[in-house]
C-alpha cells in the first residue's frame, strides 16, 4: 500500500511539474509574442535608429560658362576647399599655435591669435583653404586644430561680369546676378542616403541601403562675350576716372537676337571676395535695377511714335520759340538752343529740342496747338506695348526692375515731359532693347544673357530667341528713325564718335537727364545723368550700345561724358568683329 | 577446394540486397545542428565580406572625393592662368603692340 501511494504522490508531483514546466512555457511563449509580435514596429524602429543613419547627399551646383568661339571658358567653378577651425578650449600655447599655422598658410598670426582668445568652442581661423595648405596644417598635428570640407564657388576671372554672374552666400543660395535669378536650377535636388552604420557611425555598402540620388543643377553658357566684357568694363573705368564720375554703367547687346555680349557696371567687386564688400549696392546689376529718368535718349522713340502714326514727317516743321506752356509751367529746349522758326522734325532729333517733341507729342493728338487725351493714350500705348517700357523685360537676372510710365490719365505736364525722357523711369535694358527695335526693323527681343544650357560632356543646348513684339513699326518708320539718328552722330551731340570712326555709319542720341531729389520736389542742382544710346553700323546694325555716366564732376552734358566711350566701344568692336567701314 | 564447397557457390544467389542506412535519432540530430552550423559560418563568412567591402567602398570614395578635390582645384587654377587678366599680365601680351589702321581688302 505504501508502495503505491508512493507512486501516486511521484506521479502527482511529475503532473505538477509538467504543469509548471507548461505553465512557464506558456509566458515564454506569451512574452516572446508579445516582444515579437505586438512590439514588433517599435522595436525595429528603435534598431533601424540605432544602427541606420540618413545622410543628405548634396546635389553639385550647376557652373556658368561663356562661348569663346566655341570654347567653352568657365566663368563659374565649383571647389572643395578646407575650413581651418579650432576649439580654443583644447589649444594650449595659442601664440605658438597662431603662430605654427601663420607660417604655413600666410596668413596674418596675430589674427590667428585674436580669433583662438576670442573663441569660446569653435573658433574659425581662416578659409578656403586649398588640399596643399591643408595637408601641412594636418601635419603639424595641433591639439584642438581642425579642418572640414566645404564646398565653395570659384570665380576664376574674378571682377569680370561681377554683377551680371553674382554670388553663392556661405549659406549656398544665389545672390545677385544668374546665380540669384537661377539659383533653383542651378543648385539642383540634394538626394538621399539612408545607410547601416558601424558603431563609428561610418556607413557600411549593404544592398539595404536606400539611396535617393542627387539631381546635379544645370550648368550654363552665357551670352557674354568675356573679350568685349573685358573691354566694356576697362573702357567704362577710364572713363568715369576721367571724368570724376560716381559711378557708370555700359550695355552692348546683339540687335538680331537680344543676346547681351556685355553688361557692366563702375565700381565692380570680385565674387571670390563679396565678404569684403562695405556698400551693398555695388552688387547691384544697375544696367537692369537701376531705374531712372532716361532723358532725351527718349525721344528717338517719342518721334518713332509719330512717323509711325503718319502725323509727322522727318521734314515736317514747327516754329520753336525756345519753350512752350504746358498747363502753368514752361518747358524750355536745353541751354543754348536758338529759338527759330520751321524746324524739321530732324533737327528735333539731331538738336534734341525738347519743345519739338513736345509738338510731337501733340500731333499724336492731331491737334498741332493742345496736348489731348487721344496723344497721350497714342504715346502711352507706343512706350507701353511697342516698346516694353514700364514692363520687365525678363533677362535672366536677379532684381530687375521695371520702370513707370504714367498712365494716360495723368496730366498733360507729366505727359509733356515724358517726351523727352523725364517724369518716367526705365531702365537701361529696356532703352536698349527698345532701341534695338529700330536697329533690326521692328522686332522686340527679349534681351537675354543665358545663351543655352551646358551638358557634362560640353554639349551646349541653345535657349532661342524670344521675341517679344513683332513688327513694331513700320519699315518705313525705322528707315526714317535711323537716318535720323545717323544725323545726331554726323552733325549733332553724337559728332564725336562719329570723328572717332571715320568711314563708319552710326546712329545714336544723347540723353542727359537730371536726378529727381529723394522727397520728390523738383531735381538737385548740378548733378545729371549722362547717357548715350546707339547702334552700328547703321546700315546693318550689329550691335546696340547703351553708356550711362552718374554725375560726372567736370561740366557738359552727355557728349562730353558718354560719347567718346560710346566711340571707343564701337572702334573696338569693329576691329573685333572685322567690320569694314562702308565708306 | 572441396567440390562440395564449389557447389555451394555454384548455387549461392549473386543478387545482393543493399543493406538500408538508417539513422539513429542521435545520428540525425548531430547531423541537423552540423549543417546549421555550416549554414550559420557560411552566413557570418558573407556578412563579413559585405562589411569589409563596405569598409573598402567608403576608403575609395573617399579617395575618389580627394582626386576630384584636386581636379576642382586644378581647373580652378588652369581657368585663373587662362583668365583675362592673367593673359593681359601675360609675358607674350606684353610684347604684343596695339593695332592701329586696319585695311580691308574690297
Amino acid at each position: 500500500v505504501a508502495k503505491a501511494t508512493d507512486v501516486i504522490i511521484q506521479r502527482r508531483r511529475l503532473g505538477y511539474f509538467k504543469l509548471i514546466v507548461i505553465g512557464l512555457g506558456l509566458v515564454l511563449l506569451g512574452r516572446l509574442g508579445y516582444l515579437q509580435v505586438v512590439m514588433h514596429s517599435q522595436y525595429e524602429a528603435q534598431a533601424a535608429d540605432e544602427h541606420t543613419r540618413k545622410y543628405q547627399i548634396p546635389a553639385r551646383r550647376g557652373e556658368l560658362y561663356t562661348n569663346d568661339n566655341g570654347t567653352l571658358t568657365p566663368l563659374v567653378l565649383n571647389q572643395t576647399l578646407k575650413v581651418l577651425y579650432a576649439d580654443p578650449r583644447h589649444v594650449g600655447d595659442k601664440a605658438a599655435v597662431a603662430s605654427k599655422l601663420a607660417a604655413v598658410t600666410g596668413a596674418s598670426a596675430a589674427d590667428y591669435q585674436r580669433r583662438l582668445e576670442t573663441g569660446i568652442e569653435y573658433a574659425v581661423l581662416d578659409r578656403r583653404l586649398s588640399t596643399a595648405v591643408a595637408a601641412k596644417v594636418k601635419a603639424l598635428k595641433l591639439k584642438g586644430v581642425g579642418l572640414t570640407d566645404v564646398d565653395y564657388r570659384s570665380y576664376p576671372e574674378g571682377q569680370l561680369a561681377a554683377q551680371v554672374i553674382g554670388f553663392v552666400n556661405a549659406d549656398g543660395a544665389g545672390q545677385y546676378g544668374v546665380e540669384g535669378y537661377l539659383n533653383s536650377q542651378l543648385a539642383g535636388t540634394p538626394g538621399q542616403l539612408a545607410a547601416k552604420t558601424d558603431t563609428h557611425g561610418i556607413p557600411i555598402a549593404t544592398a539595404n541601403n536606400v539611396v535617393k540620388p542627387p539631381v546635379d543643377g544645370t550648368s550654363y553658357v552665357l551670352t557674354i562675350d568675356k573679350n568685349i566684357q573685358s573691354m566694356a568694363e576697362q573702357k567704362l573705368a577710364e572713363q568715369i576716372a576721367k571724368v570724376k564720375a560716381k559711378s557708370g554703367s555700359i550695355v552692348i547687346m546683339d540687335p538680331s537676337n537680344g543676346e547681351v555680349k556685355a553688361m557692366a557696371n563702375y565700381p565692380s567687386f570680385d565674387p571670390n571676395n563679396y565678404g569684403k564688400v562695405a556698400d551693398y549696392n555695388v552688387f547691384v546689376n544697375q544696367v537692369v535695377t537701376g531705374q531712372f529718368e532716361p532723358g532725351s535718349g527718349i525721344k528717338a522713340f517719342t518721334i518713332a511714335a509719330g512717323l509711325d502714326q503718319g502725323k509727322i514727317r522727318p521734314e515736317t516743321t514747327y516754329d520753336d520759340a525756345g519753350s512752350v506752356k504746358v498747363g502753368d509751367r514752361v518747358i524750355n529746349n536745353a541751354q543754348g538752343d536758338k529759338a527759330g522758326k520751321n524746324k524739321s522734325m530732324t533737327v528735333v532729333m539731331r538738336d534734341s529740342l525738347n519743345t519739338g517733341v513736345v509738338f510731337v507729342l501733340k500731333m499724336l493728338g492731331g491737334n498741332p496747338d493742345k496736348i489731348n487725351s487721344t496723344g497721350k493714350k497714342t504715346l502711352h500705348s507706343y512706350f507701353t506695348k511697342h516698346f516694353g517700357f514700364g514692363t520687365r523685360t525678363g533677362i535672366e537676372q536677379s532684381g530687375e526692375a521695371a520702370g513707370f510710365i504714367p498712365g494716360p490719365s495723368t496730366n498733360d505736364v507729366t505727359y509733356a515731359n515724358i517726351t523727352f525722357g523725364q517724369g518716367m523711369s526705365a531702365t537701361m535694358i529696356q532703352v536698349v532693347a527698345a532701341m534695338a527695335t529700330i536697329a533690326n526693323g521692328g522686332t522686340l527681343y527679349q534681351p537675354r544673357v543665358i545663351a543655352g544650357t551646358v551638358s557634362d560632356e560640353g554639349i551646349i543646348k541653345p535657349a532661342g530667341s524670344k521675341v517679344l513684339a513683332d513688327h513694331i513699326l513700320s519699315d518705313r518708320t525705322v528707315s526714317e528713325v535711323n537716318q535720323m539718328l545717323q544725323v545726331v552722330v554726323q552733325r549733332g551731340s553724337g559728332y564725336s564718335a562719329g570723328q572717332m570712326n571715320p568711314g563708319y555709319k552710326i546712329a545714336g542720341k544723347t540723353g542727359t537727364a537730371q536726378i529727381p531729389r529723394p522727397d520728390g520736389q523738383g531735381y538737385i542742382e548740378g548733378r545729371n545723368i549722362g547717357s548715350f544710346v546707339g547702334f552700328a553700323p547703321a546700315d546693318n546694325p550689329k550691335f546696340v550700345i547703351m553708356v550711362r555716366i552718374n554725375e560726372p564732376g567736370v561740366p557738359g552734358f552727355a557728349e562730353t561724358t558718354t560719347v567718346p566711350v560710346f566711340g571707343d566701344v564701337c572702334r573696338w568692336l569693329f576691329k573685333y568683329y572685322g567690320i569694314p567701314p562702308s565708306s | 577446394m572441396s567440390s562440395a564447397v564449389l557447389t555451394a557457390r555454384r548455387n549461392q544467389n549473386l543478387y545482393r540486397q543493399p543493406a538500408k542506412l538508417q539513422l539513429g535519432p542521435t545520428s540525425a540530430t548531430f547531423v541537423v545542428v552540423a549543417l546549421i552550423g555550416v549554414l550559420a559560418l557560411l552566413y557570418l563568412h558573407q556578412i563579413t565580406k559585405t562589411g569589409t567591402l563596405g569598409y573598402r567602398v567608403t576608403d575609395l570614395t573617399a579617395a575618389r572625393n580627394q582626386a576630384m578635390a584636386a581636379k576642382q582645384e586644378l581647373s580652378v587654377e588652369a581657368a585663373r592662368l587662362q583668365s583675362i587678366q592673367a593673359t593681359r599680365n601675360s609675358a607674350v601680351a606684353g610684347k604684343m603692340v596695339p593695332t592701329s589702321q586696319v585695311s580691308y581688302a574690297k
